[in-house]
Formats: structure tokens, sequence, C-alpha cells
């Protein structure tokens, strides 16, 4: 780390200013706030010891998410945490919008919702969906960057935000009747 | 899969979610938004679809505004971290 761009106090610019993505997405990767404080250190760390490979002016973000993801991937993973394969096959895509076509056409409903059902809803998601959803609903990144945190191709980022939020949709739909948010219908 | 899939707009109903997905992102060429509006317009279930995707999707970004944030703790455990680490 002799070279002045990969100088420590250059890393902490840089990479600071990402850690309250790193912190959500964590959150939301590892399930508690235990968790996730530790997956951010580590990111940390590993990024820091990795800064002179970075290459200065490219996206830190990203870079930051594709460490934060693998060491998430490798030391974090907890098999009972993924939702059933099941799940990939159960998304139909005009579904949700058909079945408020009379009452609620325009979704309403979603307002009503309360924020932890809706993160309880998120974590749920298949992980591979999960990732693309988080990053591109709640932290905003564009198809690109998504694609290059993750390591897919857009293409792909495009499908599994598609499918994400299709299952997504569903689920708030079912909650939203559970609370009599919405008048259930049968299908068609 | 389209409610107009009679209609002279087939081909659009049909690709409408695909191409909103794109333009909700803000990912969408000038051209291709141009079209998507003007169909948006004249076509009430797509219109109606589209209200839908930006409720959902406002829902979400709602989130994001309410999130967490990194804890000064965590913050301060990372810099020290980094800096005991550090080469110098």
């Amino acid at each position: 780390m002799a070279d002045a761009t990969h100088a420590p106090a250059v890393f902490e610019d840089e990479a600071l200013p990402h850690l309250d993505t790193l912190y959500r997405v964590a959150l939301r990767l590892a399930g508690d706030e235990s968790r996730a404080e530790d997956l951010v250190q580590d990111t940390m760390l590993k990024a820091f010891r990795a800064w002179n490979q970075y290459r200065p002016g490219t996206n830190a973000r990203a870079w930051l998410l594709t460490i934060l993801r693998n060491t998430f991937i490798n030391d974090y993973r907890r098999r009972k945490r993924e939702p059933i394969a099941t799940d990939l096959e159960a998304v139909e895509p005009y579904a949700i919008h058909d079945r408020v076509a009379d009452t609620d056409p325009e979704g309403a409903f979603f307002s009503r919702i309360v924020d932890a059902q809706v993160l309880d809803a998120i974590d749920a998601l298949p992980p591979d969906f999960r990732e693309v959803l988080v990053l591109s609903d709640l932290e905003e990144l564009g198809y690109a960057e998504i694609a290059e945190a993750i390591g897919i191709p857009v293409g792909t980022v495009k499908s599994r935000l598609f499918r994400a939020r299709r299952i997504l949709q569903g689920r708030l739909y079912d909650h939203a009747v559970e609370m009599g948010y919405i008048q259930p219908r049968e299908r068609p | 899969m389209s409610r107009e899939s009679e209609g002279p707009d087939a081909v659009e109903c049909d690709r409408l979610l695909e191409l909103l997905q794109d333009h909700l992102k803000g990912e969408l060429e000038p051209a291709a938004v141009s079209a998507l509006e003007a169909h948006l317009e004249r076509c009430a279930p797509c219109f109606r679809s589209a209200a839908f995707e930006r409720n959902f999707i406002a829902l979400l970004s709602g989130k994001h505004a309410a999130a967490a944030r990194c804890p000064e703790t965590l913050r301060s455990r990372v810099l020290a971290a980094v800096r005991a680490s550090g080469p110098g």
C-alpha cells in the first residue's frame, strides 16, 4: 500500500460513507442486528486488506457490496433460513393485480401495511431474489450497479427483480386480506 | 396474459410490466418512455396496472426512508479496527 491512492486515509474517505448502505443490506441478509454488525465489520476489514486491489474511480459501493455478499455466503448463511425451492415456481405475474381489479385496482392497500410486516415479507423471499430486491427497491441501486455487486448479467437482475416483486406482492396481498385491509376475491 | 389481448395494443399490453419496471427505475430510453406514456393514456387497464406498481414500489422505498442507519458504535468499531490493522 505504498501509493497514495491506496493509503488508509483514502480507504476511510471512500469506504466509510457506504456504512449505512452496508449495514442495511447486512440486516436484510443476516436477519438480526448483532449478526449484521459482525458482518459489516468483517466486510470492512476484508475490504481494507484488499484495498490495493480496488481500482480508484470505480464503484466503491458495488465493490464493498460484493465483499459483503461473499462474506455472508461463506461465513454467515444459515441453511435453515433459506426458503424452500417451491417458492420459485409459485410466481404468477398478473395474479395479484387481477385479484384486486374490482376492489382496489391501484393497490391503495399497500400503504396500510406496516413497515415491520413489509420487512418480514422481504426477509422471507428466496435469497437470490431478496438480494436483488433489497439493492433495487430499498437501496435504489441501478441495474448495472446491482449486476456488478452480485456478479450476474443485467438481464438476470431484471428477471429476478420482476419475480421478486411478484412474490412479494402476493405475500403482502395475503397479509392485507388477513388484516381486513382488502376484501378477498375468488380467482376467475 | 394481457387483459387487452384482442385489441390493437395487444403487444404493448403484454410488455407493459416489463417496460414499466425499466421505466420506474429510470432506465428506459426516452423514445420508449414516450411510447409507454402514450399507451398508458389510452389504455385504462394498463394505467391502473402502472398505478398499482407505483404504489407498491413507493411502499418499499418508504421502508428506505425509515430504514436503519449504521449504529455509531459500529462505525467507531470499524474505524478502530481498520486503523489498528493498518500498515503504519
